[in-house]
């Protein structure tokens, strides 16, 4: 087990652990510290978009291109995406997706609610495995785990992390 | 100058750069023109400029061109801003701007037109040296060899007629079949990526 001090720094290290070569993100509050984590990093090129579609269309270009990419993003981002998403899958370009909310508990505002209806939508729309993660979990290997199916089966998945797995005891 | 036009002329001058054409009827002239193997061809609108920035980040040794129309280049207007957030040497844009989004029947005009591309990229913050607009082949074959030679990013507008089937009219004014790539989307990713492997530095 990688030795983690919150569940930021465990996707991190289970990121870094799977081989990510590059972090492709829309800036959010729930992923700040995850984000954070990755510019930080040298390991990681770091690519913030104007728009999640957009950064899965990048995301995508770098695996044509033999990189490994992960995406960050609101899961309202994975809402605007359903087409790009659905070509990857048609034409066999793995992404993994790491997004806040979309998970059922814990969502205090109101204002969120069409953020996890349109993520979450998307991803039972398309049929994207998914995962919510939960306080007990171990970040770093749900990620690391998660990309080893994404890029063994080529495939798509989504981890969800809530405000409150993100940030323990406090709203978003 | 039509669209086949402009894909001929790219297509002289293209040699293994990675190309990825946005949706209609261009990507059939491409591959009907120089069937490269390190091509995705027909990528959903919207997605050719960002996935091919995508290639261009992670082959930097390779030339890395999207081709797509007009319509769908501004569909992905706020990519203008992230292709200058990271200015990539071995990226071109090569806008195809009939002035209509060409589907349907073609009637829906543009609201910006060919000519107002260049003012477009540069309030999005392109280096002005690097933004060309071309309505003569001539002109256009030699801001792609430029391109392809020269660090960028380039973003090339190339003006053609305002119509959705003139490309499609043989010389005796007959229509031609569409022209339509043979590999499938499926095909065509896995052989660029293939190619990049192949070719990795």
């Amino acid at each position: 087990m990688i030795d983690v001090a919150s569940v930021a720094d465990g996707l991190h290290a289970g990121l870094v652990a799977g081989g990510v070569s590059h972090f492709v993100y829309v800036p959010d509050s729930v992923m700040g510290p995850l984000s954070n984590h990755a510019e930080r990093d040298p390991s990681m090129t770091t690519i913030v978009c104007a728009r999640e579609d957009e950064g899965i269309a990048i995301a995508a270009g770098l695996f044509v291109a033999g990189k490994k990419a992960v995406l960050a993003m609101e899961a309202s981002g994975i809402g605007y995406s359903a087409l790009i998403l659905a070509r990857c899958a048609i034409q066999r370009t793995p992404v993994l997706i790491i997004a806040s909310h979309g998970g059922l508990l814990g969502e205090t505002f109101d204002y969120h609610g069409a953020t996890i209806a349109s993520g979450r939508g998307v991803v039972t729309g398309l049929g994207i495995d998914h995962v919510v993660l939960h306080p007990a979990d171990d970040a770093a290997e749900v990620a690391r785990l998660a990309l080893e199916t994404v890029h063994g089966q080529r495939t798509h998945f989504v981890i969800f992390v809530p405000p409150h797995v993100m940030f323990p005891g406090k709203g978003a | 100058m039509d669209r086949r036009a402009v894909v001929n002329a790219f297509a002289a001058v293209r040699g293994d750069a990675i190309v990825i054409t946005g949706p209609g009827m261009s990507s059939g002239m491409l591959w009907e023109a120089h069937p490269h193997p390190a091509t995705i061809y027909n990528m959903d609108l919207a997605y050719s400029g960002p996935m091919a920035m995508g290639i261009a980040l992670g082959a930097p040794h390779q030339r890395v061109v999207s081709l797509e129309g007009d319509g769908s280049r501004y569909a992905a207007a706020a990519s203008l801003g992230t292709y200058v957030r990271y200015p990539l040497a071995n990226l071109t844009l090569l806008t195809l701007a009939n002035g209509i989004w060409g589907t349907g029947d073609g009637g829906v005009e543009t609201t910006i037109a060919a000519h107002q591309w260049n003012a477009l990229a540069i309030a999005n913050g392109w280096n002005p040296a690097k933004v060309i607009t071309a309505s003569e082949a001539g002109p256009l074959q030699d801001a792609l060899r430029t391109a392809l030679r020269e660090p960028g990013p380039w973003f090339i507008c190339a003006v053609t007629a305002r119509s959705s089937d003139d490309a499609s009219l043989g010389p005796d004014g007959k229509r031609r079949p569409r022209p339509c790539a043979t590999v499938d989307i499926v095909q065509s990713a896995d052989a660029t990526r293939e190619y990049l492997l192949a070719h990795a530095r």
